[in-house]
């Protein structure tokens, strides 16, 4: 190896960094580490000693050539990059997981009763027959419970609180709730929780959510019941939304009302999702005496309201879902699941 | 229970102005509930749902009645025709013996009607009936179909030369005794149910449920028995639920269908009889009747309709909605206020009982929909319960931003979910009555609904959580059985990699802001993981929950966090640490391991070498080497040269001596 073979493999070198120095990745092979300029450093030993100084060098303004070659492309390639940026095509996702539904309802439902002061509650799902029912005003053996189809649980009875049960609905939580409070007002609850019933068919499932608001203090009225709903159609359906109360019965309640809210669709007029313009969410009414008693609240001092829907039901009454079968929330398939 | 009423029939009790559409609207926002109007045999039909305290109002009397009270507060006008209650004029005694138990039946009402004509009903009766569904069979059968719709109170008919021994004994079954109803079904009685006997021990009727087979009417027949009885409610319930046999009489009789209101009943069908099959009458009206006491009168002040209504109801309003619903009202004024004294008609006494059933009978039938809305204005309550529901939703938030799906599986599982929960299945509680095969047991684990639902996702890169309650038997505590305990737990499963697996896991514990965690190995004798795959994650002594690869299924791999522990170790908010005046040393260290080294371990080693050292991360591998990127800081100055040779030096030292750990390369000095 001498000078002029070190030239040649310069030339060489620089033909093939003319023709590839727009190719991405051209720095790296010319100008990396162990890239062809680099390499040229390794024949340095081969030559004599007196050629030595002259060939690092030669080495050396040959790299500041490349590189500078190089500086120029990336400025020109900054150029056109300015020019010219494909808009239209597809982004690099990260991954998408999702809320189940059931959550985003209870998330959108609680901060909405929030704003009202009312405070979240957790009760057993697995409770004793008399806060499921008996502390309800509804004596064993009583034809109301009939309207509960109930999970019934293998385990002794309770000596005071009778069989085991899965909690048919979230109105457990209203005589416990009072014995929180040690029979003290004010109250205002709400309980969301999971229910049970022995019934599976296009609008039921075995297993599915309520979400139970009590409110107890001196001087609450039919009104404030109203005033409540309302809010709650307003902010859950939009301003458009009413709500109606109409009459009912629940052993639980005195009076008792069925809750409608005004179809989102016709606003009330009626049409093909609602038929009479509204739609029948669950029940009301102002809290029995009965009631009051159980929970150590003596009714001739304070009165209260509660209501109890199901969470599936307010929920797929939204505009947009119109669900008419609410089995696929609890199939977990997840085609159905990452659409909400 | 839903009652279907047509309108014209409607009509025969009430006379009104209001058009059945204007009908349908005002009973449903005052009273019984009119889900549609639909159309049968030309004529409109209402569709309504009456509430199971009001059997009175289950018949077309009764719907007339509601309907008197209703509509002339939406300004129409109603007319209640009152039943009639003509005596019958007949003197011959009845020929039957009749021994009755009045504690087993309030009433018995009945009367012989000779010589009828058995045939078919005329088309109006046969119109009527299948207006509201049922089937028309013959004049005798469908009269006391027709007059139960009518009036409300079921009626029966026996055949009366059938009745061979001329001798009707009430009385409770005894376990074991036998009938065959009229539809041909045999009865295995469980004993306490009332029947009547001809006294030589046959039995004859099931009463206020079905007839049997042996005494109805069948084609022979020439003279009957009409027959109107009142057995005690709650032995109907007991009766009727017990056999299965769901009649429209026991449905209604079970309710405590008013006694009084036989007589109008046996009365109509008499008339009927004579009418339509050409019967004539054969006996005077039995009637043993031991009425329940009267309807008890109850007193409130006009300030407890003000209570729950928020407005005032003026009296002589309020006394006319209660009298045109059948009460007896008296209003007394003293100092200005009103008190009411109010006592129901018999056929409410049931659900009339206290001031709150009468306030909302005035305040029904003057109309939810007209008093105003508003929201409370009473105090804020202040002390909650502190169970954190926002962190339970920030988890969920956090999971599903990072790629992972939500799911809400059913808390009861199949007898083979249940077990593959690392738990005995008899350390499951079990239903009594499941609905299906796949929910018997309540859930004492997350993992294996979750595996499930990926086994039902096929083809997909899937991570998928719930958090959700298990359930746990709790022993007896001072003798007295205890809930189950509910525990709240978080749980992921995925069929990615253990690494993505514990990505998601230390992302959490940062983002819950969780110090001083780590993954201790540790195997189960029964676990849902797979031997030598599985670890606890602890915090300081603090269990948080388990992490591994399933036994089930050798792709998945998951955890299983308790959220009390969750909560009890996550912070809300950091602990702020001064921002270091020193940029860190950083370097990478690499070491060959021995094959089956816990990484874990090797890096607290490391990082405990010093308090110079910032952080430890592997930063790569290749084989059983593997590369520590090291961070080295002394937050008040910059580190010297010797100091970093000397840590380095410690903790090359540290591996090789604990972890039998062999540098790869040389250690720089200087």
């Amino acid at each position: 190896m001498d000078l002029n073979q070190l030239k040649s493999r310069i030339e060489e070198i620089r033909q093939a960094f003319d023709q590839a120095k727009n190719e991405p990745g051209a720095e790296t092979v010319f100008m990396g580490k162990k890239g062809r300029v680099n390499e040229l450093t390794q024949l340095i030993p081969e030559l004599s000693a007196e050629e030595r100084a002259e060939a690092g060098k030669m080495i050396n303004s040959f790299k500041e050539e490349i590189q500078n070659a190089l500086s120029q492309q990336k400025a020109y390639s900054k150029i056109s990059d300015q020019d010219w940026l494909d808009v239209t095509r597809p982004g690099e996702m990260p991954p998408l997981g999702n809320l189940h539904p059931i959550t985003q309802a209870i998330e959108e439902i609680q901060r909405i009763f929030e704003k009202i002061g009312f405070y979240r509650v957790r009760y057993p799902e697995v409770d004793w027959d008399y806060y499921v029912f008996e502390a309800l005003n509804m004596p064993p053996n009583h034809p109301a419970r009939d309207e509960w189809e109930t999970f019934f649980v293998d385990a002794p009875n309770h000596p005071k609180f009778g069989q085991m049960v899965l909690t048919t609905h979230t109105s457990n939580g209203q005589v416990r709730e009072m014995e929180r409070l040690g029979g003290k007002p004010p109250v205002r609850m709400l309980n969301i929780a999971k229910c049970y019933r022995r019934q599976q068919d296009v609008t039921h499932t075995a297993m599915f959510h309520q979400f139970e608001g009590l409110v107890i203090d001196k001087g609450i009225n039919i009104q404030h019941l109203k005033g409540t709903l309302d809010y709650f159609a307003k902010s859950f359906y939009g301003p458009q939304a009413k709500s109606r109360i109409r009459p009912f019965m629940f052993r639980f309640t005195e009076p008792s009302f069925e809750v409608d809210f005004s179809c989102t669709h016709c606003q009330g007029r009626g049409c093909r999702f609602c038929k009479s313009g509204w739609h029948e969410v669950g029940g009301a009414g102002m809290v029995h005496p009965n009631v009051l008693k159980a929970g150590g609240i003596d009714p001739d001092i304070y009165t209260g309201f509660a209501f109890g829907w199901g969470i599936e039901r307010v929920y797929t009454l939204k505009p947009g879902l119109e669900l008419d079968d609410i089995r696929p929330l609890y199939g977990n398939r997840l085609e159905f699941l990452e659409q909400f | 229970m839903n009652i279907l009423i047509p309108d014209s029939w409607l009509r025969d009790y009430l006379k009104t102005d209001a058009t059945p559409e204007e009908i349908a609207r005002d009973l449903s926002l005052s009273g019984p509930s009119v889900e549609r109007i639909i159309e049968v045999e030309g004529e409109p039909v209402y569709d309504i749902e009456v509430t199971a305290n009001r059997v009175d109002a289950m018949s077309i009397y009764g719907i007339a009645r509601e309907a008197g009270a209703i509509l002339p507060e939406y300004g129409f006008e109603a007319k209640l025709e009152p039943l009639d209650t003509t005596e019958l004029d007949f003197d011959r005694p009845l020929e039957i013996a009749i021994e009755n138990d009045p504690k087993l039946c309030k009433r018995i009402l009945t009367v012989k009607l000779e010589n009828v004509n058995l045939a078919d009903s005329p088309d109006w009766l046969k119109r009527r009936l299948l207006q509201v569904d049922q089937r028309p069979l013959n004049n005798a059968i469908d009269i006391t179909n027709y007059v139960m719709w009518e009036i409300g109170h079921p009626v029966h008919v026996f055949d009366y030369d059938r009745l061979t021994e001329k001798k009707i004994v009430v009385r409770q079954a005894e376990a074991g005794e036998k009938l065959v109803t009229l539809d041909d079904k045999v009865h295995e009685l469980k004993g306490g149910e009332v029947i009547f006997e001809d006294g030589k021990g046959t039995i004859i009727d099931l009463p206020g449920i079905m007839g049997t087979a042996n005494t109805v009417v069948n084609n022979d027949t020439n003279n009957v028995l009409l027959w109107i009885e009142s057995v005690d409610s709650r032995l109907i319930r007991q009766a009727s639920m017990g056999l299965a046999i769901r009649s429209q009489a026991a449905v209604l009789n079970e309710k405590q269908v008013d006694p009084h209101l036989g007589k109008p009943a046996i009365l109509r069908a008499v008339q009927l009889f004579k009418e339509i099959a050409g019967a004539s009458i054969g006996s005077q009206l039995f009637d043993d009747f031991h009425p329940p006491e009267a309807p008890e009168t109850t007193g409130f002040g006009d300030q407890e309709i003000t209570r729950y209504l928020g407005i005032e109801i003026e009296p002589h309003r309020a006394k006319r909605m209660l009298s045109n619903l059948g009460c007896q009202v008296e209003i007394e004024q003293t100092d200005g206020r009103n008190f009411y004294r109010v006592t129901p008609p018999t056929y409410r006494s049931q659900d009339l009982k206290i001031a709150a059933d009468y306030i909302e009978e005035i305040a029904r039938i003057y109309g939810y929909h007209k008093l105003p809305s508003k929201v409370m204005e009473t105090a804020i309550p202040i002390e909650a319960p502190t169970e954190d529901f926002a962190l339970e939703y920030k988890i969920k938030t956090w999971l599903s931003g990072w790629g992972a799906n939500e799911i809400y599986t059913y808390s009861m599982v199949s007898k083979d979910l249940a077990m593959t929960s690392g738990h005995n299945l008899e350390d499951h509680l079990e239903l009594l009555n499941p609905l299906t095969d796949d929910g018997v047991y309540l859930k004492r684990s997350l993992i294996p609904s979750l595996a499930q639902v990926i086994g039902q996702n096929p083809g997909q890169e899937l991570s998928v959580f719930e958090l959700q309650n298990v359930y746990l038997a709790r022993d007896n505590k001072d003798d007295e059985p205890q809930l189950p305990l509910e525990e709240l737990h978080l749980s992921l499963v995925t069929n990615q990699t253990f690494g993505h697996l514990k990505g998601l896991l230390e992302a959490l514990l940062i983002k819950l802001r969780v110090e001083d965690w780590k993954v201790s190995p540790q195997d189960w004798n029964r676990s849902l993981y797979l031997t030598g795959s599985s670890g606890r994650i602890m915090a300081g002594d603090l269990v948080l929950g388990t992490i591994g690869r399933l036994k089930e299924n050798a792709d998945l791999y998951g955890f299983d966090l308790s959220v009390k522990a969750l909560t009890e170790v996550s912070r809300n908010h950091p602990r702020f640490t001064r921002m270091p005046s020193t940029p860190p040393v950083i370097e990478d260290l690499t070491f060959k391991l021995p094959e089956k080294t816990h990484l874990g371990p090797v890096m607290e080693t490391i990082k405990s070498q010093s308090e110079l050292i910032d952080a430890v991360a592997l930063n790569d591998r290749y084989g059983q080497n593997y590369t520590f990127r090291i961070s080295y800081r002394n937050p008040d100055k910059s580190l010297s040269t010797d100091e970093l040779s000397g840590l380095r030096k410690q903790v090359v030292e540290s591996v090789e001596s604990e972890y039998d750990g062999e540098l790869i390369g040389e250690l720089t000095t200087g």
